[in-house]
């Protein structure tokens, strides 16, 4: 009996990844996004087998091109999820307010840690570690390159483990 | 013996696969009604908007002669200020001032100065322009004063002692009833951004879902931003006559103004249509 419920619920799991109608929920994804101002534009859509890779993208935040990505891919088994995001080439004219260039940003949610999402952010300058707390809508980066925090102090607070960004959702 | 333990892990191997199958049937279909139900079929795509317009098509309106008034609002002659009578009006390089009689008592104001709770905004050759509860009102010369002397009317340079009376605001500079900007204070908030927002706050202004404009939510007293006019409320319907309905629109004012050469913003205050203009030199 066990085993069967094992069984049952391992099938259930990859089933629910396997079997999932991942273009309509990135449909649906796209569609929260749009209502909070961001449009992810001309995108080419691959399906994998338990993946979504998103081609090409160009990011508009309210109405504004932020920037070209190479690849989104949205990786999924129920326990845990995880977008990467790579080589952002993040728009001139907004370089001032974003490090750049930045070969990788990634989202990953775990059931282990279930009221935070965990970021990373790879570039020319050293990593950038982050954590977005859902119960309390917080944004919290945590930022040790020197150019970095140099080139940003003024949006930057410090704290007793050093420099950070913060800001609310 | 072996063959019926053969045949019992066949039925049973039978068994777990109708129950991987049946589990696996039951979740497509699952997601097939939630797919029907609940999800879009089309995604979303960024539509241009089709509206482009230079930002630079105004004329040099500094070389002309004419001298334009400030703001364009309903005016009221100052028949209605009985209290102040102008005196004077002072054009200098880098600011106007006049000078009003009020209850017998002589008083000298600059640009921004107030006065009754009259704000002076400016002053022609002849007039002074002073706002009140979003209206304009236009104080003409006193003509006794005229009459006795037109030099009343001066444009003077401003010298070294007159610099205490007349502070230059050499980014900023007022004459003859237009604003004139140094090029390099508008690269000074290009470049460092966060310096706006210190001085002022803005935010968009929506209605009914609608980007309308941009909302001055609050100017630092005696900031850049209050000397180029700006007030709390004023909502910042367009620059340079280019609707200011998107964010995009106003980045596109950010990344071009290091070579426009005139800005008009077109600002809404207390309901009333007005426009601020600057020559950037």
């Amino acid at each position: 009996m066990v085993k069967k419920a094992i069984l049952v619920f391992m099938v259930v799991i990859l089933s629910l990844a396997i079997f999932a109608p991942k273009r309509e929920l990135y449909y649906m994804l796209e569609d929260r996004l749009m209502q909070n101002g961001i449009i992810i534009h001309n995108e080419q859509i691959e399906d994998g087998l338990i993946s979504l890779t998103i081609n090409h993208p160009k990011i508009y935040v309210k109405g504004i091109l932020i920037a070209n990505v190479d690849k989104i891919r949205l990786w999924t088994i129920f326990f845990y999820s995880r977008l990467a995001v790579g080589n952002i080439d993040i728009d001139k004219s907004l370089q001032k307010f974003v490090p750049s260039p930045i070969k990788k940003v990634q989202v990953a949610y775990s059931l282990a840690n279930p009221t935070n999402l965990s970021i990373l952010v790879t570039g020319d300058f050293e990593n950038i570690n982050g954590q977005l707390s859902l119960k309390d809508r917080v944004v919290h980066i945590d930022v040790t390159d020197k150019k970095l925090i140099n080139r940003f102090k003024s949006q930057l607070r410090k704290g007793e483990n050093g420099w950070y960004y913060e800001t609310s959702l | 013996m072996g063959g019926i333990m053969k045949l019992l892990s066949k039925d049973k191997f039978i068994e777990y696969l109708l129950i991987i199958l049946a589990t696996m049937a039951l979740i497509k279909i699952l997601w097939i009604v939630v797919g029907f139900l609940l999800l879009d079929s089309k995604g979303v795509e960024y539509q241009k908007p089709s509206e482009v317009k230079a930002l630079y098509y105004r004329t040099n309106f500094a070389s002309e002669k004419v001298q334009k008034k400030v703001e364009k609002r309903d005016v009221i002659f100052a028949d209605t200020i009985d209290s102040i009578k102008l005196l004077a009006i002072y054009h200098s390089l880098d600011k106007t001032v006049i000078t009003v009689s009020k209850s017998g008592k002589t008083e000298v104001l600059s640009t921004g100065d107030e006065i009754d709770g009259y704000i002076l905004d400016g002053a022609t050759a002849r007039e002074a322009l002073f706002s009140r509860d979003g209206k304009s009102y236009r104080i003409p010369l006193n003509s006794d004063s005229e009459d006795k002397s037109k030099s009343s009317i001066r444009y003077v340079t401003v010298k070294s002692d007159s610099k205490k009376e007349v502070t230059p605001d050499r980014d900023i500079v007022h004459s003859g009833g237009v604003t004139t900007l140094k090029r390099d204070f508008i690269k000074k908030y290009t470049k460092n951004m966060g310096d706006i927002w210190k001085n002022i706050g803005i935010n968009e202004k929506v209605v009914d879902g609608n980007i309308i404009g941009f909302q001055v939510n609050f100017v630092k007293r005696g900031s850049d931003f209050a000397r180029l006019g700006l007030r709390r409320g004023d909502i910042i319907t367009a620059i340079n006559s280019n609707s200011l309905d998107s964010y995009a629109k106003a980045l596109d004012v950010y990344k071009n103004i290091s070579s426009i050469e005139n800005l008009t913003l077109t600002i809404k205050r207390r309901g009333e249509e007005m426009e601020l203009e600057y020559e950037i030199k």
